[in-house]
């Protein structure tokens, strides 16, 4: 890791070396232009203005949109941050290095309820169907949006997609032409370091080529204060190539390569010699790569098809288990208008992934390597009932998969826009959660109990786990009064059945994941931004989120009092000069509780409800170059954001500040 | 762990003198290319870059001696529209294209516009009429509605990827009896034949 680390470091510093010797570019005043030949001319980008306040007045479902300015006022580092400004969902840093990131409930270091997509690459683990944040970076410079879509999306995204879809979606190397850097330090972020070179190949065809790395330092243990050993590095490098053929048809084609190594301070590990049961610190090495292919035809503005390929390869080693995926997914998209009033949209899917584990003493999943075939199909219609007043959507999606074979999940969307800045959608779905790896055919040891009789506590997966269920209601109202003031709100009342919970055998010491558990969940989410004065842009979000759960005492618990029923934010950002920008971030997040694992009737922590702020300022120093100094969580120097529901010692996070420098040129 | 360690404070320690290098040589070259916008991109209005690409047009098609009224006569650019930024006229009409001015006319609908070597016609005007009365005249036309060329237009501009690019109709009248500079046929995005 090291070595990778220096080699982005010297990358980063001959990009540089290189940069200062070329002369910046000229800028061309109005003579200058016609003089430009026209191969130049073509290069001439038009920028689009008024993008800031973009407003999705015409979809019907709770969605959010983090724009690339949002994404740099909130000072964020990661992308796991940046979701901080989405209500609705729940963010909560574990540790350094690992998040726990839900939408809806049902939060925890192994969250599995959210598709996660990276310019349409899926990013979760089907060994246990979540997310590793801290193996999803992208340049943030280079990023677009990110698209969040809280609720099921099961229709157009595919299984996983029960509680909600996060799409990070970069920016076309179109739009990246030129060079950047961007460097910084700070108290914990060691070294962030980033660097682009876009360029175009020839008339039709753009590339950009990217390198980063990052250094963190460690944080603090909850219990004691000391080092938390949950420092980490990562170094990433990609491309991405976007060209078109003709005016019709236009392809992509990128790819990254990645390795992040880190630390984790594992609080209990089952050995099986004397003390049987240790505390280690551990190392996890990952690292991995994928590539991906797109071809856009667009034969007319209502017809338009899209294929799609990608090959994911990952693997990662930690303690207890080391995993490697290799994903194979290809896809077919066709959207036309058959006759007036109709918007068709229908796909094919295949899906390959072949795992292959390390099994250890403590985790054993079997067979250790194992190939799971994924074949689906959609079809989803936008209907016109009422010109420019009334939409119904119908679609389903359905999916045959290895564990549980052919699942269905239809949606039925209603949009009614009464007047121009109103509008009103409600729906109604059903998504399903397949059972990952680990809950059809894995075994934790969870711990041993030594005396009188030796005794190992097990959690199993079982080939008769079902997938999860979900019937949704949700509806919502979006008011756009004009481009200074927008306001969403959204309320969502869900039924699960067959949830994922434990089951125990009459020895009380081998359980089973089952689906034992049901429940129902409400809730509402609500943003508005308002831009008083010219120099001035607020943003107000508030969630609350009601669960209630009937299932194992353990189940039951865990899902209710992990996830806060209260978070708000603020946000505001003031212009102080013309260059110089002043963002604050206040947030509250509820209290969440951890059970203890032996008694259900006691906590093993506590996460008392909190308020953080973030704040930093943006100085423009001129055309190409800025400076943002950021400070995060700083009211508090350390505070626990999560307790622990796994393996993991509890961390306290720290109060961090960080000097950036973003140079274009 | 503890070689690891030592390996973040190293790297720590080099970054701090790195990062300190930079924004020494970041300070010193503050203050130049501010003309830029924020984005670090070029921009200029989309009038102005129009203007720039009827230049270059007239550069690359060359008329027949037949097209002027005399070895010195102008060539005309023609704007359908009275309300065109006057950018556009002031800019060309102080160019030349030879020995030739260039000479910028703003008509109004109904006019006739034989008279002119290149029309612009704006997407948002009422340009399917005028180009059906041209159908048998030599002007040029450009225009950037989305079917343009297929409705009979010799230059389409189109924006794709942020940028201006065109397509060109050979099948259009115009182009008959011209010469056509094969570097403008090699840049265009498509040709219809």
């Amino acid at each position: 890791m090291r070595r990778e680390i220096w080699i982005t470091v010297n990358f980063v510093v001959c990009f540089l070396l290189y940069s200062m010797v070329t002369p910046l570019f000229v800028s061309a005043g109005d003579e200058d232009i016609l003089e430009m030949d026209l191969a130049n001319l073509m290069d001439v980008q038009i920028t689009s203005a008024g993008r800031k306040s973009q407003v999705l007045s015409d979809v019907p479902a709770a969605v959010y949109v983090i724009n690339r300015e949002k994404i740099f006022e909130s000072g964020a580092t990661t992308i796991a941050e940046a979701l901080r400004l989405v209500p609705g969902l729940q963010v909560a840093r574990i540790n350094a290095n690992r998040w726990a990131i839900s939408s809806r409930g049902f939060n925890g270091t192994f969250s599995n309820k959210l598709l996660v997509q990276i310019d349409g690459r899926s990013v979760y683990t089907p060994s246990y169907s979540g997310v590793y944040w801290d193996l999803q970076h992208v340049l943030l410079e280079d990023v677009d949006r990110i698209e969040v879509i809280r609720g099921p999306g099961a229709t157009l995204w595919g299984a996983n997609a029960v509680n909600g879809i996060i799409n990070v979606i970069t920016l076309p190397a179109s739009d990246t032409q030129g060079g950047l850097v961007s460097l910084g330090t700070g108290t914990h972020e060691k070294l962030m370091a980033g660097a682009r070179v876009g360029t175009k190949l020839n008339t039709d065809t753009y590339a950009r080529f990217y390198a980063m790395g990052n250094d963190r330092d460690s944080f603090v243990k909850a219990s004691d204060g000391s080092d938390g050993h949950d420092g980490w590095k990562n170094g990433q490098a990609g491309f991405r190539i976007d060209g078109d053929k003709g005016i019709r048809h236009a392809w992509t084609l990128q790819g990254d390569i990645f390795r992040v190594e880190s630390e984790q301070d594992v609080a209990i590990r089952p050995v099986p010699q004397f003390p049987y049961n240790d505390a280690i610190v551990d190392s996890v090495k990952s690292h991995g790569g994928n590539i991906l292919g797109r071809w856009t035809s667009k034969n007319s503005k209502q017809d338009i098809w899209t294929a799609q390929a990608y090959y994911d390869y990952n693997t990662r080693d930690e303690y207890s288990l080391g995993q490697t995926h290799h994903t194979l997914d290809m896809d077919f998209q066709h959207r036309f208008q058959p006759s007036g009033g109709h918007d068709v949209v229908w796909g094919m899917g295949y899906r390959m992934v072949r795992d292959d584990f390390s099994n250890t003493f403590q985790v054993q999943i079997m067979p250790e390597a194992q190939t799971t075939h994924l074949f689906s199909g959609f079809v989803q219609d936008e209907i016109t009932i009422i010109d420019d007043l009334l939409w119904l959507t119908l679609g389903s999606k359905i999916e045959d998969n290895d564990y549980t074979g052919v699942e269905l999940q239809p949606n039925a969307r209603i949009l009614w826009r009464p007047a121009k800045r109103h509008s009103f959608w409600t729906s109604v779905a059903r998504a399903v959660r397949t059972p990952s790896r680990m809950e059809d055919s894995g075994r934790i040891l969870q711990g041993i109990i030594p005396f009188p009789m030796y005794t190992q506590i097990s959690l199993n997966g079982s080939p008769e786990y079902d997938a999860e269920k979900l019937i949704a209601l949700e509806t919502g109202y979006r008011y756009a009064a004009t481009n200074n003031f927008s306001a969403d709100i959204s309320l969502f009342y869900n039924r699960y059945t067959d949830l994922g919970g434990i089951v125990q055998e009459e020895d009380r010491w081998t359980m089973y994941f089952a689906n034992n558990v049901k429940g129902n969940t409400y809730g509402m989410e609500f943003a508005v931004t308002w831009l008083p004065v010219e120099w001035l842009e607020t943003e107000f979000t508030y969630s609350c989120l009601q669960m209630d759960i009937t299932g194992d005492a353990y189940s039951k618990k865990t899902i209710e009092e992990t996830s806060p029923s209260h978070q708000a934010g603020l946000r505001l950002g003031i212009d102080l000069k013309k260059n110089l920008r002043l963002n604050l971030w206040v947030r509250y997040t509820g209290e969440i509780k951890f059970m203890d694992f032996t008694n259900t009737d006691r906590y093993r922590y506590v996460v008392d409800d909190s308020f953080a702020l973030d704040a930093n300022i943006r100085w423009q120093i001129n055309g190409n170059m800025d400076l943002t100094v950021a400070g995060q969580n700083l009211l508090d120097g350390d505070f626990m954001e999560y307790g622990s529901d796994s393996y993991l010692t509890p961390i306290e996070i720290q109060r961090t500040l960080y000097a950036k420098i973003t140079w274009r040129f | 762990m503890p070689k690891l360690r030592g390996a973040f404070k190293m790297i720590n320690k080099t970054a701090s003198a790195m990062l300190v290098l930079v924004f020494l040589g970041l300070y010193l070259m503050s203050g130049q290319g501010a003309a830029q916008d924020s984005t670090g991109r070029l921009s200029v209005s989309e009038y102005k870059l129009r203007a720039a690409y009827l230049y270059n047009f007239s550069k690359f098609i060359r008329w027949p001696e037949s097209a002027f009224e005399s070895k010195d006569a102008a060539l005309v650019i023609g704007l359908l529209g009275e309300d065109v930024p006057m950018e556009i006229g002031e800019l060309l009409n102080s160019k030349r294209i030879g020995s030739r001015p260039i000479e910028v006319r703003q008509y109004r609908t109904g006019e006739s516009m034989d008279d002119c070597h290149l029309l612009y016609l704006e997407s948002s005007r009422n340009w399917m009429p005028v180009l059906r009365t041209l159908k048998s005249s030599r002007v040029i036309t450009v225009g950037d509605a989305p079917s343009f060329a297929d409705d009979g237009g010799a230059i389409q501009l189109v924006t794709i990827r942020q940028r201006l690019r065109f397509i060109i109709n050979l099948k259009a009248p115009g182009f008959t009896g011209v010469e056509l500079d094969s570097r403008l046929l090699s840049l265009a995005l498509e040709i219809k034949k």
